[in-house]
């Protein structure tokens, strides 16, 4: 009988070993992979003009098996396109109401799409064509549900070429409407130019601009409180426009689908007139009104505050000391004056000490006056300036190389491996016996605005002797 | 939809003694536990205790344990099918204990009890104690208290494996277990291995694979001193099935419709995968110098993972089947409608996940991502995945500590106390689990993108500006909760002849506090760095006494008073965001008193016992997805108080040999007796929506629970070593889990009054009362008896159980209303009821092998 155990237990093991093996849960699946367009070539017996049309004074249904082919040239990707999809033909453009905000995944922008239009509507909202689901009862059309999308679009071969028709402003007429056109040389009206945002991205409430060309002929652009540009300021140069030309009641529109279609790069206005370059590309001389001193004690005149914001992990260093009547425009300032042994921090003001910045903060500016000399010129040097980031750890750097007069100074882009910025303290400060504002471009910097850490330090290269006034340290 | 139901076979044969004849404790017992666990796994709201009916008499024969109790049996076996909670009770009422130390969850109360599923085998040596009463190692939680002995020298010794089949979560079993017993050395050792698994569980679109591994290896130096190792873990993945709405339920034609699966590439995949594995280990001593004294102490630790998958996006349409603006009624044309619902029905795989679509829209989506890093110039340029499949992880370290002392001071009066440390780390973050085809996603919350447009607020993570994250790259959120708990509590028990009383006392001191990981770009001064640390106190003392009028009859009464740390989940308003946490948190108190009758005589056992428990000063923090808001919304409600009463009744009686019938009624009544306050907020910003908003919720009942139920039984034993068994099980006064915002005055402020939209926004709904019935029946062979000579004894056991045989597809066992509500139109079907249902008609076959 000890072969019945025997021939149990192999038995056992046998079976145990077999369902094990076959038990196997797999959950790997296969990947789909990137097919190729494919154009499916169906046979289009109707224009889009022809298309267009069909709508006379109300909202009309096709009902026969009509289909149009087109390029998309709507792109809802940022928000200002709206459960909309517009395609065009040689004779004209067309807009679909569809009930998605992902139109861009299907029908990106140049994908040649053709439409199987029998069953949908064609509608007029205030004279602009739309085509639609069903009668609104306002005159207009409803919404393609996202589940029938597929019913009526077939897609094409992505990537098609489209050339915005270059026209002047007076020669836009109805047949444009939802085209793609280019006006050229055209400017945002004076009262807007660079002043105004293209909506409102806090109250989410649509905008209009307006745009002029030389002659004085004007358009409304008009912009979702929901693009992701909305909060953007307007250019405030000349030059080309590309936008889906739209028309309301009797008024033209123009919809853009991104802000890199507005190319107003020409400084010189019609007229002759210029603008003010964008300020990114000049040093400012003054800062803005709404300029805040960066930390408690940045303007000098009580020397025991600005010492209290000092990290004194670093402390300040003995050559940095208060200029008594020496400020700018009178008052206090912080002088250095002495021949630092290494690339020192003079010193650090804890992240703490920090304002409330203003809102829509792009810089930091303080005046400096007074010169750098060296007995072997080799030795001369100049400041640099370190912000941190709001981890606390890393830094941006302004190197104020060569220094005589405004500066505006953009973020060293060689950083280091450890993510830092690269001090350079090369270059020679001479202002003159002037006083001179040095501007820190900190708009694309992600600036320590925690309570942790330092938020903004000053470095002098070493051997150099330094005879220089700091004063005003102010973010705006 | 529901795999709560539970196996029973046994538990009968159990509860009168010996089983087959042959032996007294050995059964195949597929054990309520394991299947409870499976469940926890698959579902969010996980209910009930676990306990099965193992029971080894602990030496107080005054009255009866939980495990030979018809009630206990009849809730524990035959109510799991409808979610029956003891008493109405949550999970964080009852405490395991593992070779002496406590195994509850410090984040959430209650038992982790996946961490040993499927281990059926050598959790058989266990301790039951139900509400207030006593016992020698806990002072214990007012649902009850549990102690699984699973060290190697408890283990009775023998070869054991089997294997079994079944309809439910899992379709295949194979389990093997072998005990040394305690050997002449002094060692025992104890191992066991088992593996669950199905293609496709019950509900379409779920799969199961689970692993499961026990060693203890013990050393008993002499009579008075043993030291104990063990360790278990269950490294389990399974596809979950979800609770659904009426209109996809009906249109996929079934009750167990599962929206989370799809087709890929022809290929079922399931985007709600759950994966776990936390190894624990444990090392246990025990000294008893004397009959009179025992003290054991414990150590455990615990570190492993839990992960549960789900679909993410970053500003495109919500992919989900069920989200409403997807599903045929969000389609105003009747035309178009109708029309979807043809094709729905046509083609059932349009409600399901569109896989092949998610990789499609990533494959042809090429971006440029700058600044990457938040490095100047640093632009990369890829595939960027519109569609993920995030993975949210928990990892978690848990340190336990735990000594217990068991002293008899005199003949009448024991002693019993203990101190307990207990630590837990708990890191939750998301991280990539699939691109879908796509190169890389950015870590940028496109909420906060679009409500705070040009500015840093996007960033999840500010020192890591503009991340690229891929496979297995953190991303979302990230952070640490941490906790500590020390405990102390002693108990005074005495035994005279006609009565026995007990007075106990805890003390505890916990702490919690939260530690993010990523500076969040919305909270730039709250979200990175450790959170100001929680305190709370607390204590309990209960008491008790029975009056034995004689040996047969017993009268009983206990109460307790207790007060307990609110949790960390429902303290802090968005963990994900920010450090933010109620200001003052309020302990909660419960109040127990319970009562009751024991009859124990050869032919009848029966008890009758009442319970009245109130639980004050509730907190807690839902959680969920507005559409409006485009957000996470939190609701944390505070001044919740409830009361659960009710009476249990379980009686077994012997009827003509081998039949015995038994009976077991439970009728409760569990509802709110406040009303509680809302405080709303938005994990995008730091803006209160509301604060201390009244939730008119007084009087409503707790869902999640039949409030009544009721079993009728049959059994009948063989002496030739077989059984058959058939309950009849009753469940009424079922509720539906309610939403506070519709409860509020802003829901209804805009609602003539009386109207019938009125009282269907206020009302709660009660859910139809159903009959199941279930059959079991089991068979046992000794070989020795045919093949006569064999040395030892080899056994062959065969259990089988059908449940729910009248096919019964339409008992709901839970659900909800959707924490939304349609301020607009006051339309309440916006936003429909999401329900749970009982399975039809189920088996489960086992045949186990015993040497």
């Amino acid at each position: 009988m000890k072969s019945f155990s025997i021939i149990f237990k192999t038995l056992l093991v046998a079976v145990l070993a077999s369902t094990l093996t076959t038990s196997c849960i797999k959950d790997k699946y296969d990947e789909p992979v990137q097919l190729p367009d494919v154009d499916p070539n169906l046979e289009v017996n109707l224009t889009i003009e022809q298309l267009k049309d069909l709508y006379k004074t109300e909202p009309v249904q096709i009902t026969e098996d009509y289909i149009i082919s087109g390029v998309v040239i709507s792109d809802d990707q940022d928000g200002n396109v709206y459960q909309t999809l517009i395609i065009q033909d040689e004779t004209g453009g067309v807009g679909f109401r569809v009930q998605r905000t992902d139109l861009f995944t299907d029908f990106p922008f140049g994908r040649k799409v053709y439409v199987k239009l029998k069953g949908l509507w064609v509608g007029s909202f205030n004279n602009l064509i739309q085509i639609g689901a069903a009668d609104d009862g306002q005159g207009s059309v409803t919404l393609i549900s996202a589940s029938f999308v597929g019913d009526f679009f077939v897609k094409g071969p992505r990537g098609q070429v489209v050339t915005p028709l270059e026209i002047d402003i007076a020669d836009l007429s109805s047949k444009y409407q939802n085209t793609l056109i280019k006006l050229k040389d055209v400017q945002f009206i004076e009262s807007q130019a660079g002043k105004v945002t293209y909506a409102d991205a806090v109250k989410k409430q649509n905008g209009t601009t307006n745009l002029e060309d030389c002659n004085g002929n004007k358009i409304e652009l008009r912009t979702s409180g929901y693009a992701k540009f909305a909060g953007d300021v307007v250019p405030a140069g000349k030059g080309d426009v590309v936008a889906i030309y739209q028309i309301y009641k009797a008024s033209n529109q123009l919809l853009i689908n991104r802000t890199s279609d507005v190319q107003l790069t020409n400084s010189d206005r019609c007229g002759g007139g210029t603008v003010d370059p964008p300020l990114d590309t000049i040093a400012p001389s003054v800062p803005g009104p709404d300029a805040k001193l960066l930390f408690p004690g940045a303007d000098f005149e009580d020397f025991a505050v600005f010492k209290a914001q000092v990290d004194s992990k670093f402390g300040l260093k003995p050559y940095a000391v208060s200029a008594i009547g020496e400020g700018f425009g009178g008052g206090n300032a912080l002088a250095l004056r002495g021949t630092p042994g290494g690339n020192d921090y003079v010193f650090s003001i804890l992240a703490s000490a920090q304002a409330t910045f203003p809102v829509g903060a792009k810089y930091i500016s303080f005046y400096v006056k007074g010169k750098t000399t060296a007995v072997d010129p080799k030795d001369l040097k100049s400041i640099s300036i370190n912000v941190q980031r709001s981890n606390g750890t890393n830094y941006d750097v302004f190197n104020a190389l060569n220094l005589s007069s405004n500066a505006l100074l953009k973020a060293s882009t060689e950083i280091q491996s450890n993510g830092n910025g690269t001090n350079d303290y090369r270059g020679v400060i001479d202002t003159k016996d002037k006083w001179v504002l040095v501007t820190l471009d900190i708009a694309e910097l992600d600036v320590n605005r925690t309570n942790t850490s330092t938020i903004f330090s000053i470095k002098v290269g070493s051997k150099s002797t330094f005879d220089l006034l700091i004063d005003n340290i102010v973010v705006w | 939809m529901v795999k709560r139901l539970i196996f029973v076979l046994t538990c009968y044969a159990s509860t009168s003694g010996l089983v087959f004849g042959q032996e007294a404790i050995d059964t195949t017992r597929p054990v309520a536990v394991d299947e409870l666990i499976e469940n926890q796994l698959t579902f969010d709201e996980a209910p009930i205790v676990s306990l099965d009916d193992n029971d080894v008499s602990q030496g107080i024969s005054s009255q009866l344990t939980a495990g030979r109790d018809p009630f206990f049996s009849a809730a524990t076996f035959n109510w799991g099918a409808a979610r029956y909670r003891i008493r109405g009770y949550d999970n964080d009422n009852f405490i395991t204990y593992m070779n002496g130390v406590p195994m509850d969850l410090l984040d959430r109360g209650g038992s982790s009890f996946f961490l040993w599923s499927g281990l059926n085998d050598v959790l058989r040596s266990r301790d039951n104690s139900l509400g207030l009463k006593p016992t020698s190692y806990s002072f214990g939680e007012i649902g009850g208290q549990f102690s699984i002995d699973s060290r190697a020298s408890k283990q009775w010794k023998q070869l054991r494996v089997s294997y079994a089949s079944t309809n439910r979560n899992y379709n295949n079993r194979i389990m093997a277990t072998y005990n040394t017993g305690l050997t002449k050395s002094g060692w025992a050792f104890s191992v066991s291995a088992s593996r669950r698994w199905a293609h496709e569980g019950y509900v379409p679109g779920t799969f199961y694979d689970g692993w499961s591994y026990f060693a203890s290896a013990e050393k008993v130096f002499n009579k008075s001193h043993s030291l104990a190792f063990t360790t278990f873990g269950a490294p389990t993945k399974s596809g979950s099935a979800a609770g659904t709405v009426t209109e996809l339920q009906e249109l996929a034609g079934s009750n167990y419709y599962n929206p989370y699966w799809g087709y890929q590439s022809g290929k079922v995949r399931n985007s709600r995968v759950n994966k776990s594995h936390q190894p624990t280990f444990i090392l246990t001593h025990e000294y008893s110098p004397s009959n009179k004294l025992n003290i054991m102490t414990a150590a455990s630790f615990t570190t492993g993972i839990r992960k549960s998958s789900a679909l993410d996006w970053y500003n495109v349409s919500d992919p989900r089947p069920d989200y409403y603006r997807n599903m045929p009624s969000y389609i105003k044309e009747d035309y178009y409608r109708n029309l979807l619902i043809d094709r729905i029905k046509a083609d059932p795989s349009l409600i399901q996940v569109n896989w092949d679509r998610m990789y499609d829209v990533n494959l042809n989506n090429t971006e440029t991502i700058k600044n990457v890093n938040g490095i100047q110039g640093n632009d990369v340029t890829g595939k960027r995945s519109r569609y993920i499949i995030e993975q949210r992880v928990s990892k978690v370290q848990r340190v336990n500590l735990n000594s217990v002392v068991n002293a008899t001071i005199d003949e009448h009066l024991n002693f019993s106390g203990g101190i307990s440390y207990q630590y837990q780390k708990n890191r939750l973050y998301k991280e990539v689990g699939d691109l879908l085809g796509g190169d890389f996603y950015v870590n940028l919350n496109q909420f906060a993108e679009r409500d705070y447009p040009g500015s840093n607020a996007n960033q999840n993570d500010l020192n890591h500006p503009n991340q690229i994250v891929k496979v297995g790259d953190k991303y979302g959120y990230d952070y640490d909760m941490v906790f500590h708990k020390a405990a102390a509590w002693g108990q005074l028990q005495g035994k005279w002849n006609q009565l026995d009383a007990f007075l106990s006392a805890e003390i505890s001191h916990s702490t919690y506090f939260r530690d993010g990981n990523y500076r969040n770009g919305l909270f730039v001064d709250n979200s990175f760095g450790k959170s100001e640390v929680k305190n709370f106190l607390n204590y309990g003392v209960k008491g008790g006494a029975t009056y034995k009028i004689n040996g047969r009859n017993y009268v009983y009464a206990n109460a307790s008073y207790s007060t307990r740390a609110p949790y960390f989940q429902d303290i802090f308003v968005s963990p994900r965001t920010r450090n933010s946490a109620v200001g003052d948190p309020k302990n909660e108190k419960i109040a127990s008193v319970e009562s009751g009758y024991v009859l124990n005589t050869p032919k009848v056992k029966a008890r009758l016992s009442g319970y009245l428990t109130k639980f004050n000063d509730l907190t807690k923090t839902m959680t969920f997805y507005h559409d409006v808001y485009r957000n996470n919304v939190n609701y944390t409600l505070t001044d919740i108080d409830k009361i659960h009463f009710g009476g249990e009744l379980g009686i077994e009686a012997k009827v003509y040999k081998g039949l015995t019938a038994s009976f077991a009624a439970a009728l409760g009544r569990y509802y709110f007796t406040s009303r509680q306050k809302a405080t709303v907020t938005v994990d995008n910003s730091s803006d209160v929506l509301a604060s201390n908003e009244v939730i008119y919720s007084k009087f409503f009942k707790m869902g999640g629970t039949p409030q009544t139920a009721a079993t009728l039984g049959l059994n009948y034993r063989s002496p030739k070593y077989w059984f058959v068994s058939a309950n009849l099980n009753y469940f009424d006064d079922m509720w539906l889990d309610f939403n506070p915002i519709r409860r509020t005055w802003s829901a209804v402020e805009s609602v003539p009054n009386p109207s019938d939209n009125y009282d269907q926004i206020i009302q709660q709904e009660k859910l139809k009362r159903q009959l199941t019935l279930d059959v079991y029946g089991g068979y046992s062979w000794k070989i020795n008896n045919i093949m006569k000579g064999l040395k030892k004894s080899h056994f062959i056991y065969m259990n089988v159980g059908i449940n729910n045989i009248t096919n019964n597809k339409n008992l709901v066992t839970g659900g909800y209303e959707q924490l939304r509500f349609d301020f607009e139109n006051s339309d309440i079907n916006k936003f429909p009821s999401r329900y749970f249902f009982a399975y039809g008609i189920n088996y489960f076959f086992s045949i186990s092998y015993k040497l």
